[in-house]
């Protein structure tokens, strides 16, 4: 495995950490109360994922693993439609299709 | 209404103000972070562990700027996220991803070919279809809240 490609690997487990902190910031905006373990949960998410990122700078470009990234949109979209209850039309579904087709093309490239 | 008016509706339907400008804010903030990171990243040794590492960024001051607009974005993007969808918002700010490109091929030197520019138009594509969708990011929303 070359380093290229462990950047890229590491990239994409930073935009599934960050899709989760996401939709735990969003929680903490709706709830009550536990505003703040919401919170919580999702800095905590946001610092490993830092690091994480720290470490795939290392081996990709940013304009390379910054777009990569956006692979968090994807865990977003299914994630606030599961546990948010927020729409997910199909034209979305469609706009979530060509972001995975760039992250895609994006990697094959690095 | 017919559903097809009562998107349309919703789609004219003006942003209130300051969910507008932290929009913005969160674009330039996101631009400013990825690009010094890089930099910060580029000047720290090459570390024989990662404790070695961790302590060599924190003697990086590019880092501590990066910590202080990292933190800044989140307190704006909590802002944003009070008075809109995140599954709205979050592609809004992806707008972020031409200007990192720009900025990291202008002053970082990065590649710039095809395939990346391909890559990053279907990424920006799929932004642009997902922000053309139904969404509550009125101030009806901020209300509801």
């Amino acid at each position: 495995m070359t380093a290229t490609t462990i950047g890229v690997l590491l990239v994409i487990v930073c935009g599934i950490i960050e899709g989760i902190a996401q939709v735990f910031f969003k929680k903490s905006a709706l709830a009550p109360d536990g505003k703040r373990l919401w919170i919580g949960a999702g800095v905590v998410l946001f610092i490993l994922q830092a690091l994480i990122y720290t470490g795939a700078l290392r081996f990709v470009e940013v304009s390379t693993a910054f777009p990569i990234g956006s692979i968090a949109f994807v865990i977003v979209a299914i994630l606030s439609q599961r546990f948010l209850k927020e729409p997910v039309t199909g034209t979305r579904w469609i706009g979530v299709g060509l972001i995975v087709v760039g992250v895609t093309l994006l990697a094959a490239r690095a | 209404m017919k559903p097809l008016e009562h998107d349309r509706a919703l789609r004219q339907a003006a942003l209130p103000l300051g969910l507008v400008f932290r929009l913005a804010l969160a674009i330039v903030l996101d631009t400013a972070v990825h690009v010094l990171w890089k930099l910060a990243v580029l000047q720290l040794p090459d570390p024989s562990s990662l404790s070695a590492a961790i302590e060599a960024a924190f003697h990086q001051p590019l880092f501590l700027l990066v910590a202080i607009l990292f933190v800044w974005q989140l307190v704006n993007w909590l802002r944003v996220l009070e008075s809109s969808d995140l599954s709205y918002s979050q592609p809004i700010t992806a707008l972020s991803l031409i200007s990192v490109f720009v900025v990291s091929a202008l002053y970082l030197g990065e590649s710039v070919d095809a395939l990346k520019i391909l890559g990053i138009g279907f990424v920006f594509a799929g932004v642009w279809f997902i922000s053309r969708t139904h969404h509550d990011s009125s101030a009806r929303s901020a209300i509801r809240q």
